[in-house]
């Protein structure tokens, strides 16, 4: 346990040192599911982001439980109007308790690189709007041997995002093709079995009720509901519960997520999620 | 399992429903504001020096919103932008060589959002 708080500290640390080089952050959309919302031409947004996750059960289908704490990181860049490329990595530090003992283990994960096309955008008003986008990307099998599924994963999705007024509706869709297994699932789409992630979002401003000249500090609500559904037959539905605050020049998020249904064969149960990230552009 | 599939199902049935809404412009927010008019539009007249107004829609977001201003950042000739979200005004300081009206309207889209026309400053 000792290993996984080093590992924080030092993400900590990372996160800190990159958040005063950057000067401007960017932007709404929710924690935990894809948006149709791109950085303008030659602009990155980049969202680094903690997440903690608890199991109670040991990956592989063995008795035990087993905790994971993941660095992630968000980066996409707007090559053209509408056009996005982007990048996944993470680092992972897992803990594993099973009656034969304990086991820590840290590394790279797999990385995806994809593109985003924006392909549908209706400004119907002032702050509302209406946007579409479609995406393809591969994960690459860039990770350390418990974390990489050793083949080129590819997937593809779409997503919506709507503002209205002080809501903001998101939903989105991707199915991965999976090629590869790791040696012990713990996500969906880890082992050898097709991965359909289906993701509905909602996020409600608190504050402010409506924005002054010069932006304002706004506070976000934010509810998701995320499925995850496999061709082996494994399904899940979680719920997370956030908070997203932006300000003209940063933002910052977290949320829980808990399971809402879990009927898994393959890969252990999810008890609690924990994600706490900032976002950033320049 | 059924009762997954079925919740995942709601979620795909109704959030697309929600999305479809909007189909038609809420010109409801652009009339009622009170501090310019429209200018008829010359997209290859070049702006005038000093403060001038247009009027964007889709500014859902401060952050979001920032996208615009490093976008138009790079167009020459616009000094600083700033944004109203309230009103879906962004108010750009022009100075010279100014840009044309068609430069800044580009800059927009480019960024991401929609031009809808340029206001004319009371008193200006």
């Amino acid at each position: 346990m000792q290993s996984s708080f080093q590992f924080l500290r030092a993400c900590a640390i990372g996160l800190i040192a990159a958040a005063s080089t950057i000067q401007v952050a960017a932007a709404q959309q929710p924690t935990n599911s894809p948006s149709a919302t791109l950085p303008g031409p030659g602009l990155f947004t980049y969202r680094p982001m903690f997440r903690f996750d608890k199991f109670s059960d040991a990956p592989g289908g063995a008795d035990g439980k087993a905790e994971r704490f993941r660095f992630m990181n968000h980066v996409m860049y707007g090559v053209a109007p509408e056009w996005g490329l982007f990048a996944d990595l993470s680092f992972v530090d897992r803990d594993v308790e099973t009656p034969g003992g304990d086991d820590d283990e840290s590394g790279l994960g797999d990385t995806r690189l994809g593109v985003s096309h924006r392909f549908y955008r209706n400004d119907f008003g002032p702050i509302e709007t209406f946007r579409a986008a479609a995406n393809f990307s591969l994960r690459m099998p860039t990770g350390d041997e418990e974390f990489t599924n050793d083949t080129v994963n590819p997937s593809f999705g779409i997503s919506t995002t709507t503002i209205l007024g002080r809501h903001g509706i998101g939903s989105s869709a991707r199915y991965e093709i999976t090629t590869g297994a790791t040696d012990s699932p713990v996500d969906a789409g880890d082992g050898l079995a097709d991965h359909l992630m289906l993701a509905g979002s909602h996020l409600y401003r608190i504050r402010p009720e409506s924005y002054a000249e010069g932006g304002n500090v706004a506070v976000y609500s934010q509810v998701e509901l995320l499925g995850h559904f496999e061709t082996n037959g494994d399904a899940s539905l979680d719920a997370a519960l956030g908070v997203l605050v932006e300000a003209p020049r940063w933002a910052a998020e977290c949320s829980v997520i808990l399971p809402v249904a879990q009927d898994l064969d393959e890969r252990p149960e999810s008890e609690l999620g924990l994600a706490l990230g900032v976002r950033f552009l320049f | 399992m059924k009762s997954i599939f079925l919740i995942a199902a709601l979620v795909g049935a109704v959030l697309p429903g929600c999305a479809s809404q909007p189909g038609t412009d809420s010109h409801d927010h652009l009339a009622s504001q009170p501090a310019a008019s429209a200018v008829a539009e010359n997209m290859d007249e070049r702006l005038n020096t000093g403060l001038n107004e247009a009027r964007v829609n889709g500014l859902s977001c401060p952050l979001c919103a920032e996208s615009l201003s490093a976008v138009m950042g790079r167009v020459e000739g616009v000094e600083s932008v700033k944004l109203d979200l309230d009103r879906g005004v962004v108010i750009i300081s022009i100075t010279k060589p100014a840009p044309t009206r068609e430069q800044v309207a580009s800059a927009i889209a480019d960024a991401g959002f929609t031009f809808v026309s340029f206001l004319e400053r009371d008193g200006g």
